[in-house]
């Protein structure tokens, strides 16, 4: 059974005659230790569906189990204490700026029953884990981006939660400081077990830290699976416009178009997509087309990246082959777990 | 000194002692108007901001009846105010003149003028901390004292020191109607029996009161601030 188990949840909001359907009928497990993206434009519902999780956000339909309790008949002292189970970092901070960065985390332990040395100890914990030493009296203000998130980490781990929801954290940060906390995120999820929900609009994030992705789409999910699948066969457009972002296939292929001989390449139907997973191409591939079909293949372009220590690799290749070679070079491939598709220019 | 005093200021140099009072009498009716006024337009403020919508407990209704109460009230021009509430001093101070019935219709002025004030200042907190702290697990009378009003704190000593100036020129109002104090000093002596200097030595005295306000707000207020 699943951590986080959402079940066929709609919100909807009323504003003045006019009804606007943030979230239709999404379901989405997430288990323990899970680091589940949720990608979508903005807008798309994706801050709407993650604030069920711990009802910052009431559904207008649905239900939501968490660990197999179904919070949504939670009593508001319940849900207070469930709240404290889950830790939330938000895109703009949302920290204290009266509060020194001591009193910022210490802020979610005040009303436990802890003493005021185990408190002491805990935050000095925290300060360390995040690597904010020395900067127990400053303030917000005095902070950069990338610290003040830390910060917000150190506090959403105060009581030690099993559930840790990341809304588009990284997303006022800049490229160096967003590698470092998603670093520490990723740390926090193997080392602690915190299971995080992680909302952005970059696949590059998810790419780096999520074992699992969903892609939202107004207010629908129109897309979930564990990450490797999504990257290399996603299915929906929008699924497939999120991962090009993360390439430049997209722009290769415009320059080619740019280049008369590509065109008369792809005219001839000898331009192609070259798709594989995993170390399925061990037994180097265009050297095997030259000795098994005689014919010599040329890569244009070539992307291959890491999904969680997998490679998946996109080239662009040239075959001087005629039609019929080419479509037995296909079945070949084929076998091999290895997709090659036509590439058409115009 | 006071050969200067008695050339200048003829009838203030007669009247030392009854400036001492009045401007005792000022602060009196400031303080208790400011300490009364001001707790009840801050829990008024709060009402009005945690039951606005989208505020942590919501009520349209009461949120709808308290806004125009306050704008009622802060419609009624002061001086009309002394007037219509005088029935109402008088069942509560026992008489509706005198330093102390003037406070009453001060803190029936202070109360609206103030709450918007704190509303404003309050609604300057950024919502995303209020969420955060909702989703910290923070019950409502946490949000409200160790969120609100502590993030707010800076922006309420600022509106506290506008609340008190404006005060200040109401109990000079007052002061006309029997409420004593400077206002009084400067315009039924002053004015009325054209002893322009005693009206002159009025107005500087309050104006150093305001001026002491000021300088004290403006330390508090960047003292609580952080935010820059």
């Amino acid at each position: 059974m699943a951590q986080i188990d959402l079940k066929n949840i709609s919100v909807t909001f009323k504003q003045k005659n006019k009804i606007s359907k943030a979230v239709q009928n999404v379901s989405l497990s997430i288990d323990k230790g899970d680091t589940y993206g949720i990608v979508g434009y903005s807008g798309a519902g994706k801050s709407t569906l993650v604030r069920v999780i711990n009802r910052l956000q009431e559904p207008t339909k649905g239900e939501v189990f968490i660990d197999n309790q179904d919070i949504l008949k939670f009593n508001s002292s319940k849900l207070r204490n469930l709240r404290h189970s889950i830790g939330i970092i938000f895109q703009h901070f949302n920290l204290m700026n009266s509060k020194t960065i001591k009193e910022n985390i210490l802020y979610p332990m005040l009303g436990d029953n802890k003493s005021h040395e185990e408190r002491e100890k805990r935050i000095q914990h925290l300060i360390e884990l995040v690597d904010l030493q020395g900067k127990e009296n400053s303030y917000p203000a005095q902070l950069s981006g990338g610290q003040k998130q830390r910060v917000a980490i150190a506090r959403a781990l105060a009581n030690n939660p099993e559930i840790l929801i990341s809304d588009e954290a990284t997303s006022a940060l800049d490229p160096k400081t967003t590698k470092d906390i998603l670093t520490l995120l990723k740390r926090i999820n193997q080392d602690l077990g915190v299971t995080i929900v992680l909302i952005t609009h970059e696949m590059d994030v998810v790419k780096t830290v999520c074992n699992k992705v969903a892609v939202m789409d107004s207010g629908r999910l129109v897309e979930k699976g564990d990450i490797l699948s999504i990257f290399s066969a996603p299915k929906h457009p929008m699924t497939k416009e999120f991962i090009n972002t993360t390439n430049n296939f997209k722009e290769a292929t415009e320059t080619l178009k740019q280049q008369d001989y590509f065109l008369d390449v792809a005219k001839n139907n000898q331009l192609f997509h070259l798709k594989y997973v995993g170390y399925s191409t061990e037994q180097p591939i265009i050297i095997n087309l030259y000795q098994k079909f005689g014919v010599i293949s040329n890569i244009i372009y070539g992307n291959i990246e890491f999904i969680q220590d997998i490679p998946l690799g996109n080239l662009i290749i040239e075959i001087d082959a005629n039609q019929d070679v080419i479509k037995e070079i296909k079945q070949y491939l084929l076998n091999k777990k290895i997709a090659l598709t036509d590439i058409k220019l115009e | 000194m006071s050969s200067f005093l008695t050339q200048y200021l003829p009838n203030v140099s007669q009247m030392v002692p009854d400036f001492i009072q009045a401007t005792l009498e000022t602060i009196y009716m400031t303080g208790i108007t400011a300490l009364i006024g001001g707790i009840l337009g801050l829990i008024v403020g709060v009402l009005l901001v945690i039951t606005e919508s989208g505020g942590i407990v919501e009520s349209k209704t009461f949120y709808n009846v308290l806004d125009k109460i306050v704008n009622l009230f802060r419609s009624i021009p002061f001086i009309i105010l002394l007037a219509v509430i005088s029935p109402f001093t008088r069942i509560i101070v026992g008489t509706s003149i005198g330093t102390t019935a003037a406070i009453v219709p001060l803190v029936v002025a202070v109360i609206p003028f103030y709450a918007r004030q704190v509303q404003n200042a309050l609604l300057d907190v950024d919502y995303g901390i209020i969420e955060a702290a909702k989703a910290m697990g923070s019950s409502n009378l946490s949000i409200i004292f160790r969120v609100y009003l502590k993030e707010g704190l800076p922006k309420i000593i600022r509106s506290s020191v506008v609340t008190l100036i404006s005060l200040i020129s109401l109990t000079a109002m007052a002061g006309t109607v029997g409420g004593g104090g400077l206002g009084n000093l400067a315009v039924i002596v002053g004015y009325q029996r054209f002893e322009n200097d005693v009206t002159i030595v009025s107005l500087i005295l309050i104006l150093l009161l305001i001026f002491i306000i000021q300088i004290i707000g403006d330390l508090l207020a960047k003292w609580t601030d952080h935010e820059n």
